[in-house]
């Protein structure tokens, strides 16, 4: 029953492989509790087929659109093709049961169970392909980048603000550390601070989470674990070592495959998103604005030790959630104003600028990147960022709100606003004798009230 | 003081000295004069049996009688030392004589503050208040973040950040040097620590070996990263005791169904300030005495009522001497919890990681001691059922006011709103 065309097409979805935790169909479905299923916008997307080409071809992205649009069609198809069965199915079971009511024997009768029985069969047999047909298409489109924001520029940096300026020396941060005495480090994954460098990281913490309350930005503390359907839900590979660490199987996640513990730290976008995964909220309430101080984890990538590429680090991340884009941007100049005036006070140099569209990450539609010039590296060192996703990764983890009755998807700024052991390697480069700034010192704890 | 010592090992240490614990063919330094001598043989029997450890110290000696009369060139020599070592490393520290007559019961040493009197107002319990002051999130999280795990939100959030700056502010007047420290160690550390990695696996969370290499393990508490710290050093007697703290995350694997542990009572992840001190052999004594006072000047003018506890000896863990334990009073769920608890290991874990000091022109084992100076969970838990008003308030002890934004109670939280979960999938 099945039309020849699909036979060549469906030769190209037996050899796939699932690789996604978040989207999970058909009998792998009983198999894994399904706990969210992402909304798929492609079908909108690709209406504006010719920006969206452009926009990768911006981002230097190697999804393959028009094996995307193939894969979608073949499970349209499908999909309608199931759909007229089905249709088909309803139809004959009422004439059948007509006819059964009636008592009428006959021919037709006969015709009629025979027609119904293949309609099942056929039914049952486009069920396998149509899940695997799906499973394709949707995968595929969640490795869709999210678009690009209108600022984030095409090719260079786009630098926002600048204060002061930089003063290079031949300083190296290891090497302060240890001369000093301030620092203990082994490796990228393995270092201690000692007694100043210490109080300079929780000082910094503090200093900074006192001015984010004073900015009405309402404090969280999070857990340090999310699982792998958050982790691929916020545009990682959740199966990839270098992208996040992940833990040993215990007994909590036995045999479900997908469903792994990943320790990212509780300052991280994952542990925020982890705590709106399918939930809704009102649309009065938002915009909402959170921050947490606290810890993240990133595999260090590079075999160069030093502060700028460890694993774990001390951060102040923000959250916040938007109604849409015209909201977010407005929250972007305020989040810009804030950093602004933090990283004044500190009276270091540092510049703001906006990261051309190859070098975002594949959730990110703007990234303002706030850059410390480091003389050891004798370049500029990203201390801090702020990120708009909008609503990308809100589709894919359902997050919602509901206004005037219907489901909408918030809009997302996120961003490690300060990233300590990084500030801290560029602070050490610009000092000859390292001292604590006065805003993080012990003594201004104490908030004066 | 804290210099030298601690980074460049290899300066202040003989060449001899250098070697790698755990490896096959060198073993640490674990006092076989003692253990293995036979006079000794009762004691540390009725010690394994008082403390209700693991170890067998008749296998132990079995072993050894073997390897003396076994010529080093055997071939057998190498597995028979082997063996010895696994025996000698599951024995338990001695026991201090006076914690040794307590038998099974605690001893208590002295209460500190009165039971707050809430008249006819029954308290509520922590995850009761926090629930009406919407000021923490723990349900139908298991599928985004796994079981038993928990947001603080808005002033719990605020409350946490000010126990550590008030911990941390009054260490640092105390001259503890604070250290930041890593989350993830490699097994040999914990295992000088007194962790069993074997027979332990569900305490502690490691990474998965196939992705991230095969030893490494999330930190339990800050002691295991600053005894990693101090790992191979060698310390001026002058420059003792060095008394350290850290800030921590800590990781534990453990989950318990017990009715009294409900709730975030006992978690897998959590924020603790820890001290850690290095000390002689004379001073440790007077140090552990010094840890506890140290946790009562901290607990005291924050209102709670407590008990301090000389601990017996099956609830000392393998590295203890000693351990004093802090129990606070819960209203809430009408019941002692433990907040701290603080440890003389003596030379139990400096001999397995070969932290020494110069006396005298001849290098002796330092005495290690930990001590809880704040763990968060708890600390939230006592406090808020300590200090709950009826009209749904919560005061904030004076002590803590200051590192709070100077507010003196904390309130419903309205900024935060209450999430509905989608119904449909």
């Amino acid at each position: 029953m099945m039309p020849n065309i699909f036979n060549s097409r469906l030769s190209i979805i037996k050899i796939f492989k699932r690789s996604s935790a978040l989207f999970i169909n058909g009998p792998k479905a009983t198999d894994n509790f399904v706990y969210v299923t992402p909304h798929i916008d492609f079908p909108e997307r690709i209406k504006h087929k010719d920006l969206l080409k452009s926009e990768l071809c911006k981002r230097h992205a190697k999804n393959n659109l028009d094996k995307l649009v193939e894969l979608w069609s073949v499970y349209e198809e499908l999909k309608t093709r199931k759909k007229e069965l089905d249709e088909k199915k309803a139809q004959v079971s009422t004439e059948l049961g007509k006819l059964l009511k009636e008592g009428t024997q006959g021919d037709n009768l006969e015709k009629l169970k025979i027609q119904l029985s293949l309609l099942k069969e056929n039914i049952k047999k486009i069920k396998v392909p149509l899940w695997s047909a799906e499973e394709m298409a949707v995968v595929e489109s969640l490795k869709l980048p999210n678009g690009l924001h209108p600022r984030t520029p095409d090719q260079n940096r786009d630098i926002l603000f600048q204060h002061s300026s930089p003063s290079p020396n031949n300083k190296n941060h290891l090497e302060i550390g240890r001369e000093q005495d301030l620092m203990c480090f082994t490796k990228n994954e393995n270092y201690y601070l000692l007694s100043d460098l210490a109080v300079f990281e929780l000082g910094a913490k503090f200093h900074f989470s006192n001015y984010l309350r004073q900015n009405n930005f309402t404090q969280f503390s999070n857990p340090d674990f999310t699982k792998s359907l958050v982790v691929e839900g916020c545009g990682a590979d959740y199966t990839n070592p270098d992208s996040t660490f992940i833990l040993h199987n215990n007994e909590d996640t036995e045999g479900v495959s997908g469903s792994r513990l990943h320790l990212t730290g509780a300052a991280s976008l994952y542990s925020f998103f982890a705590y709106h995964t399918k939930n809704v909220l009102y649309s009065k309430v938002l915009p909402i604005k959170y921050f947490t101080i606290g810890r993240q984890y990133i595999p260090s990538p590079t075999e160069e030790d030093s502060l700028f590429h460890v694993s774990q680090s001390s951060v102040v991340e923000i959250f916040i959630s938007t109604r849409n884009s015209a909201e977010l941007d407005e929250m972007l100049e305020n989040v810009i104003d804030v950093t602004k005036e933090l990283y004044t006070q500190l009276g270091y140099h540092f510049r703001l600028s906006l990261i051309p569209a190859d070098k975002l990450k594949m959730w990110e539609s703007l990234r303002l990147a706030i850059e410390m010039y480091s003389s050891s590296q004798k370049g500029y060192v990203e201390v801090g960022n702020i990120s708009l996703s909008g609503d990308f990764i809100s589709k894919r983890l359902m997050f919602t709100y509901t206004e005037e009755k219907q489901y909408k998807f918030p809009f997302i700024l996120s961003g490690t606003i300060l990233n300590i052991p990084k500030l801290l390697g560029c602070i050490l480069e610009q000092n000859t004798h390292f001292v604590v700034p006065e805003q993080f010192k012990v003594e201004n704890w104490r908030g004066k009230h | 003081m804290f210099k030298s010592c601690l980074c460049k090992p290899s300066r202040l240490m003989g060449k001899s000295m250098q070697f790698k614990y755990f490896s096959i063919c060198n073993f640490p330094d674990i006092d076989t004069n003692y253990y293995c001598d036979v006079k000794n043989m009762t004691e540390i029997r009725q010690n394994i049996q008082s403390r209700k450890g693991i170890g067998n110290i008749e296998k132990m000696h079995e072993i050894y009688n073997l390897l003396k009369s076994t010529p080093i060139a055997n071939e057998t020599y190498k597995n028979l030392k082997e063996n010895l070592y696994k025996e000698l490393a599951c024995l338990p520290n001695r026991t201090h004589p006076i914690v040794k007559t307590y038998e099974e019961q605690p001893h208590l040493i002295h209460e500190i503050n009165k039971k707050k009197d809430f008249g006819n107002y029954k308290p509520l319990e922590f995850s009761e208040i926090t629930n009406l002051l919407n000021l923490m999130r723990t349900d139908k999280l298991g599928h985004t973040c796994g079981n038993k795990s928990y947001y603080y939100i808005g002033e719990l959030a605020e409350l946490e950040e000010a126990l550590i700056k008030y911990t941390v502010s009054e260490l640092l007047k105390e001259n503890f040097k604070l250290v930041s420290v890593p989350d993830i160690l490699s097994s040999n550390v914990l295992q000088s620590c007194g962790m069993m990695i074997n027979t332990d696996r569900t305490q502690i969370y490691s990474l998965d070996p196939v992705h991230h290499g095969p030893d490494l393990y999330l930190s339990g508490t800050a002691e295991m990263s600053l005894a990693g710290l101090l790992r191979d050093s060698l310390h001026d007697t002058n420059n003792l005791p060095l008394k350290l703290a850290a800030v921590s995350r800590c990781y534990r694997a453990e989950t318990s169904n017990v009715v009294e542990e409900r709730g975030t009572y006992r978690v897998h992840q959590f924020t603790k300030v820890e001290m850690f001190t290095v000390t002689t052999r004379e001073q440790s004594d007077d140090m552990l005495e010094y840890l506890r006072g140290m946790q009562e000047h901290l607990f005291s003018p924050l209102g709670l009522h407590m008990r301090v506890l000389d601990m017996p000896p099956h609830e000392l863990g393998a590295p203890a001497y000693r351990k004093y334990d802090i129990e606070a009073w819960m209203p809430g769920r009408s019941n002692y919890g433990e907040i701290s608890s603080c440890s003389n290991c003596t030379d139990y874990q400096s001999r397995r990681l070969n932290i020494k000091y110069y006396d005298c022109n001849s290098e002796k084992y330092v005495h290690t001691l930990n001590g809880t100076a704040c763990a968060i969970p708890r600390m939230l838990i006592a406090l808020l059922e300590t200090h709950q008003e009826p009209k749904g308030k919560i005061n904030i002890p004076i002590a803590l006011q200051p590192y709070f934004s100077g507010k003196q109670f904390i309130s419903k939280n309205s900024n935060v709103p209450k999430l509905k979960l989608l119904k449909i999938k």
